[in-house]
């Protein structure tokens, strides 16, 4: 066999925040023209392994062989100097800037002064080999979310690197792009790039992987190729076997709690995003809204919640007009939501667990805050929705992905709203963290009625009552779940708008 | 913790730097360097009537210092301290006078304190109303209307309230009920320095123990976070500005109270102005405002004692203050942890 890419030996690393283990001597070695996925759970370590190899993190000790000498890299530019790549997991781009204005800040630093008609050329001749289609001078702003990571990618490729990471590629696109993606990873591969990839979705893994290591808690439990293995196996080694499936159905109450009538939403740059959006939400049901991500689901959330502009239609809310309302208004009334941007808007990075976590007991509790309580009822919180954190003062920022998705559900869920709007409620889960993540929507739906937008049909159809589809801002289809519906003959739905499937 | 301590370190650091800048400027500047620099750093602490001038400077400076930091703890910027301080010292006094016989000192000085808060207050509502109705920036609606002010309270001081027989620049005095009572004989130390303290510590537990300030300090945090999860974000831009205003108002009104007894021309001498230095090397801390008002005081009262003891301008001082200024804005090239890496 011939030698590896990138040796990774012994490398362990503890976070000083939580003390937690997040490296506990991984080692592992990357050939070119393999495709290595790593499979875990949240917080099992995968984004800090790859960090580590970015020279975003320093390990505590280990160390690093590239392409037969030491490695030591400093920062993401030492990696990306050197020949190593990565796209993250949520997008980093510019949205005031154009495509080609993005891929310029991207481009390797000790690369040879070009000119930009040059440049221009280059970009043209890289899309074309890997068949990545962009818009090189259109504002980033304008671009869908499956666009932007397209973007990401080019910026990587453009310096043309021999180990690409894909941190959790899959979880912020359509099925559609997912294809694209695979495609491009595979033709990566055909050209000698080592190639990893992080998943924590079995599947995915299988399709297109080479070689499959499995991290738990820091370490790496399996490692193996992909034709000496099976999903079942893997799915005993990640899950340790438990699997439940779902079949809680309740018969829907009458009760109209929302009632969204032709509803239009301004989107970005003067265009209407939502074009005349009706639907009707009970107490006791899950509606889903689906749909390719972009296409105006977000704007629709952000529409009902006060938080965009409506420029047509009305929101009816327990038989109330409560259009343009803003949140704080809304939220009394009993309407509560979870933010698609978690990062910016769902939680506040500079502040702790405890006031992300408790910000509404605290901003409605007594005048003086009782301390005691709040902590208390917090780890009550965070221990019944499974979070793992360090301290309960930490930043949030301490928490990985998935952790922070569960913390954010429990807040929304524990103040106890009557009609609940979550944007990807999924995004980001583990199947474990999915399946506790299902059964406390279907718990709670008993007490309230629950709007989810997700682009996940699949997951959707497991625990939604009824699921509706918007492509470019219009519903083109809306249906109950009933047995024998699939998520293929829902996708057909996602392009309905362009292709006259209606 | 180790984030508090942390800050701490860093904000030991500025000062340590800038007081080491100020040692090399005196070096430079003075013919006799040695003197220069004892009487410059250490006279302060010679006598009684030297240190309770210090901490007489520091008490309006406590107070605008409080006054920056809880506007800045919502991301507001108050700059129109300066002219909330002359308006505040203005209307308390002219509440002073016409109460004066009618009402006993201490409800007379309560009266005063209170209106000279509301005024300072609603200068400062005006653009806190105007940022949340037109989204006009609060920076420069505050400032603009603060320099206004200023030029306003001067008529007034060398109009209709002027004390004619004096020949000053100054208003008519206040009854002598109406005056804190000094501390530290000779020294113009008075007793509103429990007022400043005390201040301080009602700030830190309204900010840190409070419902609302704990809404204040989100809303400061995160503008769409707070907005987003149900708070209201409007109010608590306006209370907060609210609140700056009327507290910078006192430093005014405190310095008319404990020394002056009366509003001078130009009595100031720049309390809005260094308020908002002191809240950014106490990194918004209400109780760590007090060292800090403490340490600018002790600098310009070095140069004023360098100034008559040795051969310095008291210009000087403004320079070395300058320099800890920019030491305190140009924070961000201290790397934000240091010794501990850490990434985003």
């Amino acid at each position: 066999m011939s030698k590896p890419v990138l040796e990774i030996n012994d490398l362990n690393k503890t976070y000083d925040t939580s003390g937690a283990k997040a490296l506990d001597g991984v080692t592992l070695d990357l050939f070119s023209g393999e495709i290595t996925t790593l499979l875990g759970e949240n917080a099992a370590g995968k984004t800090t392994l790859m960090k580590v190899i970015m020279g975003i993190e320093k390990p505590d000790s280990g160390s690093m062989v590239f392409k037969g000498k030491k490695y030591l890299p400093s920062g993401p530019h030492f990696a990306n100097e050197k020949g190593l790549g990565m796209v993250p997991q949520s997008i980093k781009v510019v949205d005031r800037l154009t495509v080609i204005e993005n891929l310029v800040l991207g481009l390797r630093s000790n690369g040879k002064n070009i000119r930009m008609k040059h440049y221009r050329e280059c970009v043209r001749e890289l899309m074309k080999k890997y068949f990545l289609q962009l818009p090189l001078d259109n504002e980033v702003a304008s671009l869908s979310t499956g666009q932007r990571q397209k973007l990401e990618i080019l910026r990587v490729l453009q310096n043309s690197p021999d180990v690409i990471i894909f941190d959790e590629p899959t979880t912020l696109i359509s099925d559609r792009e997912k294809e694209e993606l695979f495609e491009i990873i595979a033709k990566l591969r055909s050209q000698g790039k080592a190639v990893v990839f992080i998943t924590h979705k079995l599947r995915e893994a299988f399709s297109i992987s080479d070689k499959i290591v499995v991290l738990r808690l820091g370490k790496v439990v399996f490692s193996n190729s992909r034709y000496k293995t099976s999903i079942e196996e893997l799915h005993e080694l990640l899950y340790g076997g438990e699997s439940c499936t779902l079949s809680v159905q309740l018969p829907t109450s009458d009760e109209s709690l929302l009632r969204v009538h032709e509803v239009s939403v301004e989107g970005s740059s003067n265009t209407e995003a939502v074009k005349g959006v009706s639907l009707e939400v009970r107490r006791g049901e899950i509606l889903f809204v689906s749909g390719v991500a972009g296409n105006g689901q977000e704007e629709l959330l952000d529409g009902i919640f006060g938080m965009r502009r409506i420029l047509s239609g009305r929101v009816i809310f327990e038989g109330k007009d409560v259009t343009g309302l803003r949140p704080f208004e809304l939220r009394k009334l009993g309407l509560a939501a979870l933010h698609y941007d978690r990062d910016n808007i769902a939680s506040c990075r500079d502040s702790s667990i405890r006031d992300n976590l408790l910000v509404y007991s605290l901003s409605n509790g007594k005048w003086v805050i009782e301390e005691k309580k709040h902590v208390l009822s917090a780890r009550r919180l965070l221990c019944d929705y499974g979070v793992t954190f360090g301290e309960i003062e930490d930043p949030v920022s301490s928490l990985s992905g998935g952790n922070l998705q569960k913390l954010l559900l429990a807040r929304e869920i524990s103040c106890e709203p009557k009609v609940l709007l979550l944007g990807e409620p999924f995004r980001g889960l583990d199947v474990k963290s999915l399946e506790s993540v299902k059964l406390l929507l279907t718990e709670a739906k008993k007490r309230m009625a629950i709007v989810a937008f997700s682009a996940d049909v699949d997951e959707a159809l497991t625990i939604a009552d009824r699921i509706l589809i918007i492509s470019e801002g219009r519903v083109v289809y809306s249906s109950d779940v009933r047995p024998g519906l699939s998520a293929p003959d829902l996708r057909k739905y996602f392009f309905g708008a362009t292709e006259g499937l209606e | 913790m180790i984030s508090k301590l942390h800050n701490l370190g860093r904000s030991l650091m500025v000062v340590g730097i800038s007081l080491i800048v100020g040692l090399l400027l005196v070096i430079l500047m003075s013919d006799d360097p040695g003197d220069a620099a004892k009487a410059f750093f250490l006279s302060v602490f010679s006598n009684r009537f030297y240190f309770g001038n210090l901490l007489a400077h520091s008490i309006p400076l406590m107070l605008t210092g409080l006054a920056a930091s809880v506007a800045f703890a919502a991301s507001c910027f108050n700059l129109g301290m300066e002219g909330q301080v002359y308006l505040g010292a203005l209307a308390g006094t002219s509440a002073g006078i016409f109460l004066s016989d009618l009402v006993p000192g201490a409800i007379g000085i309560a009266l005063m304190f209170t209106v000279s808060f509301f005024f300072g207050a609603s200068l400062a509502s005006i653009s806190a109303i105007l940022k949340i109705r037109t989204g006009v920036s609060e920076l420069i609606s505050s400032l603009l209307l603060s320099n206004g002010i200023v030029l306003a309270v001067d008529y007034f001081v060398e109009g209709p309230l002027n004390d004619k027989a004096s020949g000053l620049a100054a208003s008519i005095s206040l009854p002598a009920e109406f005056r804190f009572s000094g501390l530290m004989m000779p020294s113009s130390l008075h007793t509103g320095i429990f007022f400043s303290l005390f201040t301080a510590f009602l700030l830190w537990f309204f900010l840190f123990k409070t419902r609302e300030g704990f809404k204040i300090r989100i809303v400061g945090k995160s503008r769409t976070f707070a907005f987003y999860t149900g708070l209201n974000t409007d109010k608590l831009l306006f209370w907060a500005m609210f609140l700056s205003g009327g507290l910078a108002s006192t430093a005014g009104m405190i310095d008319v109270v404990g020394i002056h007894g009366r509003v001078m021309r130009g009595f100031s001498s720049g309390y809005g102005w260094n308020g908002i230095a002191i809240a950014l090397i106490a990194r918004n801390h209400p109780l760590l405002i007090i060292p800090a008002a403490i340490f600018f005081a002790y600098l310009e009262s070095g140069a004023q004692i360098a100034s008559l003891e040795a051969n310095i301008t008291p210009e000087f001082a403004r320079i070395v203050q300058a320099v800890i200024f920019f030491l305190v804005t140009a924070e961000a090239l201290v790397p934000k942890h240091l010794g501990r890496k850490r990434y985003a």
